[in-house]
C-alpha cells in the first residue's frame, strides 16, 4: 500500500442543479458518472425527482420547489462547501430557475472563497420547435445572463432563436448575435449544440446534417463549425451528456477547439454504443423506451477518450 | 468503431432506496458509484433529501414523504420497470411510514418475486439507536411476519441485538444471538454481522446454509461515515458475481472496503477538516471514492474464513 497516494489524480468539485430520475439517463443521470469517471466530485442537486423521464409517455414524482433548493443552499453554505464548477441544467419553471440563479450567482460571488468557479449554463427549454418548460422561464434565463457571471452557455437553434426573439438563417447574423453573447453577457464560450444545415444557406448538408457551432472570447476573430451526421434513433440526455463533457474538457484544456471536438468524438462513440445495444431504433412513447436509454454505464471508458474526430471549419467573423 | 464494443458487456440493474444528500458520500451517494463502476446501472429511489450528512456537523433539508415514493414506485410500475432488478438494496430509511410504504409497496409486490433482496437494517449503532423508536419496532414487526424472502440482510453487532434480543459480547453469546434470530426470522437466508466488537478485535460474521464463520477486520486508525454504505454496495455486487456464496463476496468486501477506507485516510489525514476526533481517532467525514477508483475495480484476494459453525 505504500505510494497508494502518489499517482491519485487530482479531482475537481462540481455542483450540479439538474434533474433526478430514477430510471434512465437524463439530467444529473446522464451527467454525474462521466464526470465522476474524469475526476470530479459531483454533487447532485435535483431540480425534480421523477420515476422517469417524459420520453416514456407517463411518469410520476415532483419537482422541487424553490424553497426547497435554497433551504439545502443554506445548508451547503454552513458548511463552507467551494465548488470549481457550477453545471445547470432543466429546471421545471420560474420559481425553480429563479432558485437556481441565486445559488449560482451567490457561489460565484462568495468573496470567502478563493476559487475560480466555471458556470456552465445549458438553457434547457425545447428543441425542434417545442418547448418543453413553462414560458416564463425565458425573461428568467435572461436574467442570469444578464448577471454577466456565466462562462459557458450550450443552446441548441431553438433556445438560441428564444433567446433572441428572432430566426437564424444565416452565419452572417449569427456572427453578429454572437457578440451579444459576448459583449452583452461576457459570456466566454457560446456553444450551439445543434444547428440544422438545411435551414442555413451558407452550410452544406441535408435535413440529416447538423452542425455544432462555437462561438468564444478565446478566437475572437472567427466560428468554428463541426459537421455531424444525426445517428437514427430516439435518445434523450445527449445534452445534458455532451454539457458534462464539454465542462470537463473546457476546465482541463483551456483550448476551445479541441475540448468541442473531444466532447463531440466522445459523444458520437457513446450514441454508437447506444445505438448497438438498443436494437431497433425507439420512438417517442414506445414501450421498448428503455430500450434507448444512453449505455452511460457500459461507456465507462470512453468519457477520458481524447481522440479527435472531427476538422473544425473556420469562418471569418 | 468496432473495436468501441469490445469487451463491452450489459449492465445490470439495481433499485436501491436510500438517503440522498448533495455534498459528501453516504447513503446511496456512497454506493452508486462504486456499483456504477462495477456495470451496474443504480435506479435511486431516495428516502432524504438533506445539503450534507450530520457528521458535518449543520444540515438542512427533509425526509422523503411518503407519497413521494410510493408515487414514484407507482410510476415504474405504471411502464413495467419494476420487474427487471436483478437486485433491491434497501438502506437508509428515514421514517417508520416511508418503511411501511417501501415494504407494502415494494417487497409484498410480485413484480420483484425474481430479485434479489438486499437489507441493511439501519437502526443504529455502538449502543445507541439513532432512528426512531417507532423504525426499530416495525422492523422487527415486519421481519417476524416472514412473509418476504430476504436473501441478504446486513446488520452491525447492535442491530444484530436488536433484532435478536440477546447481548453479544462473547463468541458464545454471538451463536445464541444467530439461534435466536434464525429461529425467529425463517425467510432471511444470508446474514452478514458488521463491526462485531469481541475482545477488542473487529470481526464480520456471517451465516449462510447453517453454517457460521468470521473474518477479521483490520481496523484503520480513523472514523468514517459512508463505509457502512459502501460495504453494503461491494458487498451486493459481489454477492451476486459469485451466485451468493457469502464466504467469498464477504471476504472480497472486508479487503476492498479496507483498501478504500486506507486510501481515503492517506488523502485526508492533514486536511484542514479532519480535525474532529471521534474516540480518540480522527474523523473522516468522507470517503475518497472517486479517487479510489483503481481499489474499487481491484480483485481483492480471497482467503478462507473461520468457522464457528
Amino acid at each position: 500500500m505504500e505510494g497508494l497516494i502518489d499517482n491519485i489524480a487530482e479531482t475537481k468539485s462540481v455542483l450540479s442543479i439538474q434533474s433526478h430520475v430514477v430510471h434512465g439517463y437524463v439530467g444529473n443521470k446522464a451527467s454525474s458518472f462521466p464526470l465522476q469517471m474524469l475526476n470530479w466530485e459531483v454533487d447532485l442537486l435535483n431540480t425534480v425527482n421523477l420515476s422517469n423521464h417524459t420520453g416514456y409517455g407517463s411518469f410520476k414524482g415532483s419537482a422541487s420547489t424553490k424553497s426547497d433548493l435554497l433551504t439545502i443552499f443554506e445548508g451547503l453554505k454552513k458548511i463552507n462547501v467551494e465548488y470549481d464548477a457550477l453545471l445547470t441544467g432543466y429546471s421545471s419553471g420560474y420559481d425553480t430557475l429563479e432558485a437556481v440563479g441565486d445559488i449560482c450567482i451567490g457561489i460565484k460571488n462568495n468573496e470567502k472563497s478563493e476559487k475560480n468557479v466555471t458556470w456552465l449554463l445549458d438553457t434547457v427549454m425545447g428543441d425542434e420547435g417545442v418547448l418543453y418548460v413553462d414560458e416564463n422561464v425565458i425573461p428568467v434565463y435572461k436574467k442570469l445572463l444578464e448577471s454577466q457571471l456565466v462562462d459557458i452557455i450550450t443552446p441548441n437553434q431553438f433556445e438560441l432563436e428564444i433567446l433572441l426573439d428572432h430566426k437564424i438563417t444565416c452565419l452572417e447574423t449569427l456572427k453578429k448575435e454572437m457578440k451579444l453573447f459576448h459583449e452583452k453577457y461576457k459570456v466566454k464560450h457560446v456553444i450551439l449544440s445543434t444547428l440544422y444545415a438545411d435551414g442555413f444557406q451558407e452550410l452544406e448538408g441535408g435535413p440529416e446534417t447538423l452542425y455544432c457551432c462555437v462561438s468564444s472570447i478565446s478566437v475572437p476573430d472567427k466560428l468554428i463549425l463541426y459537421k455531424i451526421d444525426k445517428i437514427d434513433g430516439y435518445f434523450t440526455g445527449v445534452g445534458d451528456m455532451f454539457s458534462a463533457l464539454l465542462l470537463d474538457r473546457i476546465t482541463k484544456l483551456n483550448d476551445i477547439i479541441p475540448a468541442t471536438n473531444q466532447a463531440l468524438s466522445v459523444m458520437k462513440k457513446v450514441l454508437t454504443v447506444t445505438k448497438h445495444f438498443s436494437g431497433k431504433s425507439g420512438s417517442i412513447n414506445d414501450a421498448n423506451m428503455k430500450d434507448c436509454e444512453l449505455r452511460v454505464i457500459e461507456c465507462k471508458n470512453i468519457y477520458n477518450d481524447n481522440e479527435e474526430l472531427y476538422q473544425p471549419i473556420f469562418i471569418p467573423k | 468503431m468496432d473495436e468501441l464494443l469490445d469487451g463491452i458487456v450489459p449492465a445490470g440493474n439495481i433499485l436501491s432506496i436510500s438517503s440522498h444528500v448533495v455534498h459528501g458520500s453516504v447513503g446511496n451517494d456512497a454506493l452508486q458509484f462504486p456499483l456504477n463502476l462495477r456495470n451496474w446501472n443504480i435506479d435511486c429511489i431516495y428516502t432524504t433529501n438533506l445539503s450534507a450528512h450530520p457528521g458535518h456537523g449543520q444540515f438542512t433539508g427533509v425526509k422523503v414523504e411518503p407519497k413521494l415514493i410510493k408515487d414514484l414506485i407507482s410510476g415504474l410500475r405504471d411502464l413495467k420497470l419494476d420487474n427487471n432488478y436483478q437486485v433491491i438494496i434497501i438502506g437508509y430509511i428515514a421514517s417508520s411510514d416511508n418503511l411501511q410504504t417501501i415494504w407494502n409497496d415494494v417487497l409484498l409486490n410480485k413484480s420483484i418475486e425474481n430479485s434479489c433482496i438486499i437489507i441493511d437494517p439501519i437502526m443504529g449503532d455502538n449502543g445507541k439507536i439513532y432512528v426512531s423508536n417507532e423504525i426499530v419496532e416495525l422492523y422487527i414487526e415486519l421481519l417476524t411476519k416472514n412473509e418476504v424472502i430476504i436473501d441478504l440482510l446486513t446488520p452491525n453487532q447492535f442491530e444484530m441485538e436488536l433484532l435478536s434480543g440477546i447481548t453479544i459480547n462473547s463468541w458464545e453469546s454471538m451463536l445464541k444471538a444467530l439461534d435466536v434470530f434464525c429461529a425467529k426470522y425463517t425467510k432471511v437466508k444470508n446474514v452478514v454481522i458488521t463491526s462485531v466488537i469481541i475482545d477488542n478485535i473487529m470481526y464480520c460474521v456471517g451465516t449462510s446454509n447453517g453454517k457460521v464463520f468470521y473474518y477479521k477486520v483490520e481496523q484503520v486508525e480513523a472514523i468514517f461515515s459512508g463505509s457502512g454504505d459502501l460495504f453494503l454496495g461491494i458487498l451486493t455486487d459481489e454477492f451476486i458475481k459469485t451466485n451468493k456464496n457469502l464466504q467469498i463476496s464477504l471476504c472480497k468486501t472486508i479487503n476492498t472496503v479496507a483498501k478504500v477506507l486506507k486510501l481515503s485516510y492517506k488523502i485526508m489525514k492533514n486536511d484542514k477538516f479532519t480535525s474532529k476526533l471521534i474516540n480518540d481517532k480522527p474523523y473522516i467525514p468522507d470517503l475518497k471514492l472517486i479517487e479510489s477508483k483503481n481499489c474499487l475495480l481491484e480483485n481483492s484476494e480471497v482467503y478462507d474464513p473461520v468457522y464457528l459453525k
